[in-house]
């Protein structure tokens, strides 16, 4: 593959960086010869020299990671050559480069293997799952493929659990140190699905700075020698960890905090009666470098001071929060005029504010809005304005606006306005929500039409059991749901605690210990304190730049070919339709004339689409991949997202988690197949909330499937990843549930 | 497909149904389909279901001229004004026309004028509105300024203050006049026992007639101690 594919690999850490710095593009628009130039700036870097971890990188053999290594990840650029496939993820790319470019110089005596042992137990096949992110107190997994490895089976290594070390520490230092105390012997398990130990964290604690996660290289000790050499795995040989040791992201942070009640910021351009400001901080700002700022905008009828929860909070994690009056009673105009100056009157008063205790400590060049209802609609309105460039500070621009967090956003103003274009975007919104309730008799009350108009990369966390006022202290009880599922607004709180947390940190901070939260199924990861019974329905979208879409169905409306243009097969799956996801009606009642029945993600005038179907026996959708789309190693991810539909007799039938299997078959017919049910849970079934019509059941409630490729490759043992010819979705019988009807939304790989 | 609003006819529904349903393939490998479970689960309801409107406020408690030295803008109506007389009025109506409510909320008219909401009253009961100076045309032809007391106060239509206009509030007249509604003053209910009629406040600012507000809303509403406390931290 030529690096001018649109599909080239991407890579990641220093090299990637570099080229960025030097050409503001990434690998993937590059020319061979640029990526040359860059290599071999990479290799004059101050201290790459010095990069020497092991003979990773020395392809021919020859003794030391020179030139002819790297002429030889060029040769095989875009292929899966195992010569150049340092990290054996089935595709030479970016990630080798950065491999081979830290053992650059002469081959130390050692060459331990790359490889990914951290991981979760599934109950099925693929049996371990290589995820990243582990919760303080819970099992973190522990697997040597026993295919891979088979030289292992049977005989004892010491499972090592090392504070990270970037691949020149490991150069510097390959005495293994166990953050424990001492290693963890091991019998290597004979099968796959014995493979999965736990490792014992007893008494590690996590969390590093003002991250709250502790990255850990994770090193199997083959020869059990107290070193990193020869025959040894390492999880985590680059300088990103093997994995994470995560505190309990509802919990306060590291920073005891300190608070302005009530500041005035006396602003012309502001309303009389709308220029308060309440102002979180950690009490040690003296001493920290400037800190991100995060803007609360309330909602009609709340107070800038019932958000206390929220502010404190990520104080507490180390960022300046400040809660303002929104002028939201007169309506959306007014609430981002509010929005908009109260953000440029705060970075204009820090020498005043507090005696000028934050003056020179915020980051005015990353900045997060938080609004809730009117007040979420408003922050999208608000970063329209600027988009529009109607609006215009001088303190701040569009490009500082790094995340909008909405919570339960009204859309007055529809699709131009109320949108949130390409900026990072969240979406908190309850089930239960009694007002902003996502009811298909208008769409001003339709939240998830905000978050689909979102562009950039988006997540949605969908909080079953919680109302409107859940997301504040003081508003009146809003609850409207079954009986006994409602879930409190302490609770809420910690969910809403823990995810603006987790999004500020990925988004903002470039923090990969907490992305991991906002898509894997709650069952799977949830933050330590919130209740193991709380359901939370998670999505995660990535930007486009990290997308191959195989159906997106925004395009090639028939449900026979893709929006990537292969042919769709539909085998046994009845009701198809594939049109935008807006319910047609005014209730929620099941009808075969509204097939995207509970669908409150769109008006008319929005673009999102999707296709839905249902089955009751055996059944499979099949997408033929085009032949330019076919090497799935470009991505770390095959996803898609799915509802199930609204108080359809299958979904009423079934009354639980829909699961069903995704199968890869490569060009030469050998299939991998994944069953949801190994990523823990399945596609959440609607809240149990009745009105508007007959039957049970509110919106469609979208869930992010997100199988990691290497489970693919781990379940598939000989499958060409580079050469998949298909992709199929099968249901029934033995491949998951025996009925249902699903919204099914973006078939693609995901590279990030 | 554009939503309807529940109060559309059932008729435009059902047409807009087929029309839709027309243009979609629907498989006829159709499952056979089992009805909904009789029982749904219990519910509740917490937020009051919204009332119906045009509706007249329940009772006028107080009606406090004021005047200001510094004007402010009035951005509760599309064609903004500014403000340097108009009334503060006490005012009770039932629960769901007050609680503080995001999608639909019902605009509070006091003759052709916006009223402000200065608190939210849903415990109380009490809500106190700002009403800039307005002026209407009398039967004689003569424009006058209006006067709350000889007003209709209405909650009119749900909708976004910001992008009420002139045009918008005749036509909610209007409907009150269908539905009947009196002027205040023509209820005899409708001004509660020891209705005080203050004489005009000067004042320098609305800063300043915040701090009134603020009295009056601790003293009528003072459960809504935030917003007391809002009130008062202006300066």
């Amino acid at each position: 593959m030529a690096l001018t594919d649109p599909d080239c690999a991407p890579s990641g850490a220093r090299s990637e960086h570099l080229f960025r710095e030097i050409h503001g593009s990434s690998w993937c628009s590059a020319s061979a010869h640029q990526v040359a130039v860059v290599l071999m700036a990479c290799i004059a870097f101050p201290g790459a020299s010095a990069l020497a971890g092991g003979c990773m990188g020395d392809i021919d053999g020859s003794g030391d990671v020179a030139g002819s290594d790297l002429a030889a990840i060029l040769g095989g650029w875009g292929t899966n050559d195992p010569a150049a496939d340092l990290n054996s993820s089935g595709a030479v790319d970016g990630e080798d480069l950065a491999v081979l470019l830290s053992a650059w110089g002469p081959c130390p005596a050692v060459a331990p293997i790359v490889a990914e042992v951290a991981c979760v137990a599934a109950a099925t096949a693929p049996w371990a799952l290589h995820f990243n992110s582990f919760n303080l107190g819970g099992t973190v997994g522990a697997a040597i493929d026993p295919v891979r490895f088979s030289d292992l089976v049977g005989t004892t290594v010491d499972l090592v659990v090392v504070d990270n070390r970037s691949a020149a520490e490991w150069a510097a230092n390959p005495a293994l140190t166990d953050v424990r105390g001492a290693s963890q012997a091991l019998v290597v398990p004979a099968t796959p699905a014995a493979s999965v130990v736990s490792l014992l964290m007893a008494g590690v604690t996590a969390g590093s700075g003002d991250s709250p996660g502790r990255g850990f290289d994770l090193v199997v000790d083959a020869d059990r020698d107290g070193t990193l050499s020869a025959g040894d795995i390492i999880d985590g040989a680059g300088n990103e960890p093997g994995f994470w040791y995560v505190k309990d992201l509802a919990a306060a942070g590291p920073y005891a905090t300190t608070s302005i009640a009530s500041y005035d910021v006396n602003d012309a351009d502001i309303a009389d009666t709308m220029e308060l400001e309440r102002i979180y901080y950690p009490a040690s700002i003296a001493a920290l470098a400037p800190r991100p700022l995060v803007v609360i905008s309330h909602g009609n009828g709340h107070n800038y001071a019932w958000y206390d929860y929220l502010g404190t909070h990520l104080a507490s994690w180390g960022y300046i929060v400040m809660s303002h009056q929104n002028d939201t009673v007169p309506g959306i105009e007014t609430a981002s005029t509010t929005t908009l100056e109260h953000t440029e009157s705060f970075l204009a008063q820090l020498g005043l504010i507090g005696g000028g205790v934050l003056n020179g400590k915020v980051d005015g060049d990353r900045i997060v809005w938080i609004g809730h209802s009117r007040g979420g609609e408003g922050i999208a309105r608000g970063y329209d304005r600027l988009f529009d460039a109607t609006f215009t500070s001088p303190n701040y621009q569009i490009a500082d606006i790094r995340l909008l967090i909405a919570i339960a956003p009204t859309d007055f103003l529809g699709t131009t306005s109320a949108n949130p274009h390409s900026v990072p975007f969240m979406l908190l919104y309850g089930s239960a929500d009694g007002d902003v309730c996502g009811c298909p008799d208008s769409d001003i009350g339709d939240s998830f039409n905000v978050f689909e108009r979102a562009t950039g990369l988006r997540q949605s966390t969908y909080v079953y059991g919680a109302d409107h006022n859940d997301f504040n202290c003081c508003g009146i009880n809003d609850f409207a749901g079954p009986i006994g599922t409602a879930i409190g607004n302490t609770e809420a709180q910690d969910v809403a605690k823990a995810a603006s947390l987790a999004m500020i940190r990925t988004v903002v901070e470039g923090d990969r210990s907490t992305e991991e939260y906002l898509w894997r199924q709650y069952e799977s990861l949830k933050p330590i304190s919130v209740a193991s019974t709380t359901t939370v329905v998670n999505e995660w979208k990535p930007a486009p730049a990290n997308i191959v879409a195989i159906d997106d169905f925004q395009t090639n409306g028939a449900t026979t070919t893709s929006s990537s243009g292969g042919s769709v097969t539909l085998s046994g799956v009845a009701s198809t339709a594939e049109s935008a996801q807006n319910d047609l009606n005014t209730v929620f009642t099941w009808a075969t004339t509204d097939p995207f029945n509970g669908a409150t993600r769109a008006r008319t005038s929005d673009a999102t689409r999707a296709s839905v179907f249902n089955w009751s026996a055996a059944s499979l959708v099949a997408w033929t991949v085009p032949p330019a789309l076919r090497d799935f190693t470009v991505g770390k991810f095959v996803s898609l997202r799915a509802a199930q539909g609204t108080r359809h007799p299958n979904t009423i039938a079934l009354l639980g988690d829909v699961t069903f299997t995704v199968v890869l078959i490569d060009e030469l017919g050998v299939e991998s197949a994944i069953p949801i049910a190994a990523l823990s849970g399945g596609i959440e079934e609607p809240y149990q909330r009745t009105g508007y019509g007959t039957g049970t059941g509110w919106q469609n409630a979208m869930e992010a499937i997100r199988i990691p490729m290497g489970a693919f490759r781990a379940a598939g043992n000989s499958i060409d990843l580079t050469r998949i010819a298909s992709l199929v979705i099968r249901f029934g019988g033995s491949n998951g549930s025996a009925q249902g009807r699903l919204v099914i939304d973006d078939v693609q790989i995901e590279r990030e | 497909m554009q939503k309807m609003r529940s109060d559309m006819k059932t008729t435009a529904t059902a047409i807009l149904i087929s029309l839709v349903a027309s243009i979609f393939f629907v498989s006829t490998a159709e499952a056979q389909e089992v009805p909904p479970p009789a029982k749904p689960p219990m519910q509740e309801e917490g937020m009051p279901a919204m009332p119906v409107t045009p509706a007249s406020v329940t009772a006028v408690v107080e009606v406090i001229p004021f005047k200001l030295e510094k004007p402010y803008e009035h951005n509760m109506r599309k064609d903004r004004v500014q403000v340097t007389r108009g009334h503060v009025v006490v005012l009770r109506a039932p629960k769901p026309y007050l609680v503080a409510r995001q999608v639909a909320e019902p605009v509070l008219l006091v003759g052709a004028q916006t009223a402000e909401r200065i608190n939210v009253g849903d415990v109380s009961g009490v809500l106190l509105v700002v009403v800039p100076e307005w002026s209407e045309r009398g039967a004689d032809g003569v424009l006058r300024a209006g006067e709350p007391l000889s007003a209709r106060m209405i909650f009119a239509t749900p909708e976004l203050p910001e992008r009420v206009d002139a045009a918008w509030i005749s036509r909610e007249l209007t409907k009150a006049d269908a539905a009947n509604i009196p002027p205040s003053i023509g209820r005899t209910s409708a001004v509660v026992p020891g209705f005080t009629a203050s004489r005009a406040l000067a004042l320098v600012d609305r800063d300043a007639l915040s701090r009134v507000l603020a009295d009056l809303v601790e003293r009528y509403s003072p459960n809504e101690t935030d917003r007391i406390a809002a009130l008062r931290a202006i300066d």
